[in-house]
């Protein structure tokens, strides 16, 4: 279709000639508008310029994907490597999105657990309620989105044996979790039921200590260490995606490892 | 067109207009897609290094970052290692089924390696064929390949230490694994140093990457080549 914008009569050749050093001169002009953009785009790899919403997006789709591709390369069967007590840290590495100093202790005698979502029973649990379940122990590599990583002993309730005692919908997608720290998470289901997911309630054999997550923290092998909420004061089992802190900054959400 | 049957000159004309090139359009493909993976997995793998360096003090300044903090590195990363892994596969399906790799990178005689090397020390550097590679480049050219492979390899183990321990272990742990991952990024920083100064001083190595370079004669089977 003919553009609107076009005279229906091309302009006579002596307009042109008559320009010639002003058309030469637009004609630099766009050279160095693209040597600009060309620079924007170097500059792009330099990443002094904000990411621009088409790349931002582009990269959370394939990330997504990637999502995805994790959850299809997850053996819910592939045990992580276990390590001898011996080789346990104390204390443990801290980390959050704040100084350790900001941590606001928990009172675990008025601690409650919060269900909810696809579950049967709803009821609140106390700390004592946990300490009464069956209780596994494992001493496992902790591996940050960073890099670094740190071998730590935890001891609590295998999460999948949680989600069957509260009659949790186990075909749901997602177990999410809301914390005292305001620090939301969530995973899939098939991580939650992997043996080495834990409602952990003692590191190295001692109830944990505050900075750790005093009362309860989620402890999974199978994730990066931020998909491992401390503090945990809430447990919703969903289908609808809960997302999570660092995820609705662009982290990755699955982070299976 | 008009298509002459017969007659010398319109045969050598036309074995002239259609001998394979030096470097085949396919190849050229890969070689800039590679070069621009190859940049965003770089500067972005820097971006995720600098969270938790590996040598105490070293830092890249946030200009030779790519993703404004780790996160958007991160997500540059794990949408580059696809196109990395992709373009890389078919590259070596190509160099292999086509007979380039053994046609370009064999054989190394370490004699021509050391001849090579004395050469470049007095400064001869041959460089008015560059269809034929010496023997420091085929060298350089087989080490960057199996240093891009071992970057797959050791991306892998850091990016899933759980799923594939078995390789994890085989490479020494995680955090081995990691500074293996960081020594392969240095070869391939270090090769890209010298390949991209030695495109600029010899430009048309460069041009040839981009038309396709001069026609090559038909190819009369290397081997016997060699033995007359």
């Amino acid at each position: 279709m003919r553009s609107r914008f076009r005279p229906d009569l091309p302009p006579d050749a002596s307009v042109l000639d008559d320009h010639k050093p002003l058309i030469r001169s637009l004609e630099r002009r766009s050279l160095i508008r693209g040597g600009l953009s060309l620079g924007a785009l170097v500059m792009l790899t330099g990443c002094d310029v904000k990411r621009p919403e088409a790349v931002e997006s582009a990269l959370l789709a394939i990330s997504r994907f990637n999502d995805g591709v994790q959850a299809l390369l997850f053996d819910p069967n592939k045990l992580a490597p276990t390590y001898p007590a011996s080789m346990i840290l104390r204390p443990p590495k801290f980390n959050a999105y704040y100084d350790v100093m900001d941590v606001k202790p928990v009172n675990g005698v008025t601690w409650r657990l919060e269900v909810s979502g696809l579950v049967a029973d709803k009821r609140a649990w106390t700390l004592s309620d946990l300490q009464a379940l069956p209780q596994t122990s494992m001493v496992i590599k902790h591996i940050c989105v960073e890099g670094w990583s740190y071998i730590g002993g935890w001891t609590g309730v295998p999460l999948r044996l949680f989600l069957e005692r509260v009659g949790a919908d186990l075909r749901a997608k997602y177990v999410a979790f809301k914390t005292a720290d305001n620090y939301p998470s969530s995973i899939d289901m098939a991580s939650a039921l992997h043996p080495q997911t834990l409602l952990a309630l003692k590191y190295g054999g001692d109830t944990l200590a505050d900075p750790f997550g005093y009362p309860m923290r989620l402890r999974t092998a199978v994730k990066l260490g931020y998909k491992n909420p401390k503090w945990v004061a809430a447990i919703e089992v969903t289908n609808k995606y809960p997302g999570g802190y660092w995820e609705s900054l662009g982290f990755p959400w699955f982070a299976g490892i | 067109m008009r298509r002459v049957k017969t007659g010398t000159p319109a045969v050598e004309r036309s074995s002239v207009r259609t001998g394979r090139r030096l470097h085949p359009w396919p190849l050229r493909i890969m070689h800039w897609v590679n070069a621009v993976v190859m940049l965003v997995m770089i500067t972005s793998g820097w971006g995720i290094y600098d969270d938790d360096v590996i040598i105490r003090g070293f830092h890249f300044s946030s200009f030779w970052r790519l993703g404004d903090w780790a996160a958007w590195s991160l997500n540059w990363h794990f949408a580059g290692m696809w196109f990395l892994v992709i373009n890389g596969l078919i590259y070596l399906v190509y160099g292999f089924v086509s007979g380039r790799f053994c046609e370009k990178l064999l054989p190394i005689r370490p004699t021509e390696v050391m001849q090579t090397v004395i050469d470049t020390l007095h400064f001869k550097i041959a460089h008015e064929d560059i269809t034929a590679y010496n023997a420091v480049q085929k060298l350089l050219y087989i080490s960057v390949i199996l240093a891009g492979i071992s970057q797959v390899i050791t991306g892998i183990a850091i990016w899933k230490p759980i799923q594939f321990s078995g390789l994890v272990s085989l490479l020494g742990g995680f955090q081995t694994a990691r500074e293996l991952h960081f020594a392969g990024m240095a070869v391939i920083v270090g090769f890209l140093i010298v390949h991209v100064a030695l495109a600029l001083l010899v430009p048309k190595t460069l041009w040839a990457m981009v038309t396709g370079g001069p026609r090559l004669k038909p190819r009369d089977r290397p081997r016997e080549g060699q033995a007359a």
